[in-house]
């Protein structure tokens, strides 16, 4: 996964601001594919298009509160993220149950496409921390087989997964929605 | 309709986009109503004659302090809120506990050391909870105005930080014409007043500030 430029992405947002039209076009497709893995893993199929389009919608009637002194990065963020907030609190809201929401043939998730999330949210960690990680919870080891793999102690495994979901954790929440 | 389409739309419709004014000068424009509402209700509503005992009790002073600082912070947050991305709901709620929490201990100690008795419960001060609203007043709907002006994520949040920092206002004026320093009355007749307006500012902020 490419990494992006915010430096391009804050120049495009500020030449937008100043009514730059072909900017603002370009700045609005990258929110577009920027969100749309996050909605992807998020929201079920039938409804990503409508939430894509609220947060173009948001983003839209926000640009007036974008501080072009600062990335616009986080800004995106809590936009994507509200408006998934919103859509999942309604779907609550009409009583439809937690399974209903969660079902997994509803998201009709991508494998490739899941596969290459997990690649991108793991490339963060060191080959090691990385191998127990997904040995643990991808391929469902137990933590004394991993142990008994990789010749290490069960203490030890338990101390690495951890620090490794807590850099993850950390990782997905700065990259993702709640960088504000 | 398909995002392109949308993206076309938008596009379409795209001029050049008057930013709305920063944080600090909303909040300075507040401060400055504030201010001016703060003399205002003050004089109207009589200076008590040994206002100086509040800046030269330690205690009071203290109390005194803390909620002029507890204003600016809050007042600050709450437009702070009508930017995306710059504060969170965690955080708001976190200030409201902790500002509320260090405003109860300040009164636990004026009691401690002014010895309260139960006998303040008698005397009842519908008038504060009058004076609180009277000057908090207008500062409450300049600040909605003000968050307004941006885009808020967090509605009932907004609301209730905005109120609670606009009849803080009002709370800090009202020492200044009500004579009764006890811990017990200004508990239950500025302290909890102000937790109940800042609540329905959960209301009124869900009512009247727009959603996103």
């Amino acid at each position: 996964m490419s990494k992006t430029n915010w430096n391009y992405i804050d120049s495009l947002a500020k030449k937008a601001i100043s009514g730059d039209q072909g900017s603002y076009r370009e700045f609005l497709e990258f929110v577009l594919d920027y969100v749309q893995i996050k909605i992807n893993m998020m929201i079920p199929a039938s409804s990503r298009d409508d939430v894509l389009q609220e947060v173009l919608l948001g983003v839209h009637k926000s640009l007036k509160t974008l501080d072009t002194e600062r990335s616009c990065k986080s800004w995106i963020n809590a936009i994507a993220h509200y408006k998934v907030s919103d859509f999942l609190r309604t779907v609550y809201k009409e009583n439809r149950s937690e399974e209903d929401v969660y079902d997994l043939s509803l998201f009709q998730v991508d494998k490739a496409e899941l596969k290459q999330y997990i690649t991108h949210i793991t490339s963060i960690l060191n080959d090691n921390e990385r191998e127990i990680l997904l040995k643990l919870k991808y391929e469902g080891y137990s933590v004394s087989e991993v142990a008994k793999e990789l010749d290490l102690s069960e203490s030890n495994v338990k101390v690495i997964s951890f620090r490794a979901i807590k850099q993850i954790r950390e990782f997905v929440t700065d990259e993702e929605f709640n960088e504000r | 309709m398909s995002d392109k389409k949308l993206i076309d739309d938008l596009v379409s419709e795209h001029t050049k986009v008057e930013q709305v004014a920063s944080v600090r000068i909303r909040f300075t424009k507040w401060l400055i109503i504030c201010a001016l509402c703060l003399s205002a209700g003050i004089s109207m509503l009589g200076l008590r004659e040994d206002w100086m005992t509040l800046f030269s009790t330690p205690i009071l002073l203290a109390q005194n302090i803390f909620i002029l600082i507890g204003i600016l912070i809050v007042g600050v947050f709450s437009i702070k809120l009508s930017v995306p991305s710059v504060s969170n709901k965690k955080k708001g709620t976190a200030l409201l506990f902790v500002l509320a929490g260090l405003w109860a201990l300040i009164l636990f100690s004026i009691g401690i050391l002014n010895n309260t008795t139960l006998e303040e419960l008698r005397k009842l001060g519908f008038g504060c909870i009058q004076n609180i609203i009277v000057i908090g007043l207008i500062p409450g709907v300049a600040l909605f105005i003000l968050i307004r002006q941006g885009i808020v994520l967090e509605r009932k949040l907004a609301g209730g930080i905005g109120m609670t920092a606009a009849f803080g206002i009002g709370a800090y004026g009202v020492q200044f014409t009500c004579h009764n320093d006890g811990a017990l009355h200004i508990l239950i007749w500025h302290f909890l007043p102000l937790i109940i307006l800042g609540v329905s500012g959960v209301f009124l902020g869900k009512k009247f500030i727009t959603k996103l």
